[in-house]
């Protein structure tokens, strides 16, 4: 059962993995913002009662799905870490959009 | 009763018997030869073991999800402000009444589990009217917390808890078996719908929550080899030694703690099915059937290798 804080917890462990596979200090710190936001929608998801039902809900999970395949696929192919970010980012927004947690840190 | 006063004088040590007294009652029960209400008491005693093992896991969703904010904090190498800082030593539910509200929750269900089990071998009695006592504030306990927690009923009805009550005094200062079966029929009967429903949000929560642990303890893990692969170099041989078995400590932490929270959900899966076949089994007035028996021996064993499970956990076994 594909769940939300599930999808967060692949999201984030893939990120992770990421991180050891790229050198480049800017990046790095990018990919760990990005960790940081999830982590913080992570803890407001468990927190928060998530209706199932709902229609972000589902949109959150399909862009977490997307997010996490281009973080597999970064990993073969290095020059695709601004990608894996964007997508990662508007994963991020989709799982806001639920928890309202309001997080400025897209900016 | 030579049993029942041989498991007195084993409790009289405590904690550290514990361990012996679940190897003896396990096999105790395959040899199927505990006193019919003694099967309650080695049920209450498996049970209220779990119970220490939920609020341990409840315990390590705090202390990993720290963990792993410091890490993250620590890679980022960032200036923190002093509110920052309290942030980042706080866990997930501390101070919430989300965490306060279950922590009160799993301690009545220990205090009706270590009740239950008084009630059934008291001697005297004053055992007696303490475990009641106790059975009566924890099934009153129930009703209010688990609304608090689920917004739901717990299914617990105020003119049956009074009915118990009446069955305890009933039971006399001679302590008659007969009525003391009947008593022990009756809070099993009152609490198993709550004891159902505690345990089916738990079993529901506790995944979410091993996911939380489990993220955690893995970027924790992961900051550490990235340090490794970056810095390593700048380490003599002996300190990378070191490092590496640091690493290895905490990968071990990481599937520990999967692997324990796996199983407590499973334990509390146990304790539901265990209680719903005590119930069942002390409204056929059988306070010994073999699906009981069963059942209890699996929830002993549970309670076990969660105990020695965690203990490993913490000392890297």
């Amino acid at each position: 059962m594909v769940t939300l804080r599930g999808s967060i917890a692949d999201a984030i462990n893939e990120v992770n993995k990421l991180l050891l596979k790229t050198s480049d200090p800017e990046e790095q710190k990018k990919i760990r913002k990005l960790r940081k936001i999830y982590f913080a929608l992570f803890e407001a998801v468990i927190i928060q009662e998530i209706n199932r039902g709902t229609q972000e809900f589902k949109e959150a999970i399909d862009a977490l799905e997307i997010a996490r395949k281009e973080a597999v696929e970064a990993k073969k192919d290095i020059a695709k870490i601004a990608e894996v970010i964007k997508k990662a980012v508007a994963a991020a927004k989709a799982v806001d959009s639920i928890v309202k947690v309001g997080i400025d840190l897209f900016a | 009763m030579r049993i029942e006063r041989y498991n007195f004088l084993m409790f009289r040590d405590g904690g550290r018997c514990l361990k012996f007294y679940l190897i003896v009652i396990s096999m105790v029960l395959l040899l199927g030869c505990v006193s019919t209400t003694g099967h309650v008491g080695v049920f209450s005693k498996a049970a209220e073991e779990l119970a220490v093992q939920i609020e341990k896991g409840y315990q390590l969703v705090e202390t990993s999800g720290v963990q792993g904010k410091i890490a993250r904090e620590a890679a980022e190498h960032a200036e923190l402000s002093e509110k920052e800082f309290e942030a980042l030593f706080k866990g997930l539910l501390e101070g919430s009444e989300d965490r306060e509200i279950r922590m009160k929750m799993i301690k009545q269900l220990r205090a009706y589990s270590k009740a239950l089990g008084e009630l059934s071998s008291a001697n005297f009695r004053e055992g007696i009217d303490k475990a009641s006592k106790e059975l009566y504030g924890v099934l009153t306990g129930f009703t209010e917390t688990y609304k608090k927690v689920s917004g739901k009923d717990a299914g617990i009805k105020e003119r049956d808890v009074g009915i118990f009550a009446t069955l305890v005094d009933a039971i006399g200062t001679g302590i008659s078996e007969r009525k003391r079966k009947k008593a022990i029929k009756k809070v099993v009967d009152i609490a198993d719908p709550a004891i159902q429903k505690i345990c089916a949000l738990l079993s529901k929560e506790f995944p979410t929550l091993a996911d939380y642990v489990d993220t955690n303890l893995s970027t924790v893990e992961m900051e550490m080899k990235d340090y490794y692969n970056k810095k390593g170099k700048s380490l003599d041989l002996l300190h990378r030694i070191q490092y590496l078995k640091e690493i290895q400590q905490m990968h071990h932490q990481t599937t520990k703690a999967k692997e324990f929270f796996d199983n407590l959900t499973k334990g509390i899966d146990r304790l539901a099915k265990a209680h719903g076949v005590l119930r069942k089994a002390v409204n056929q007035k059988k306070f010994t059937t073999k699906e009981l028996i069963d059942q209890i021996r699996e929830l002993v064993d549970f309670a076990r290798s969660l105990r020695e499970f965690y203990k490993g956990l913490l000392e890297g076994e």
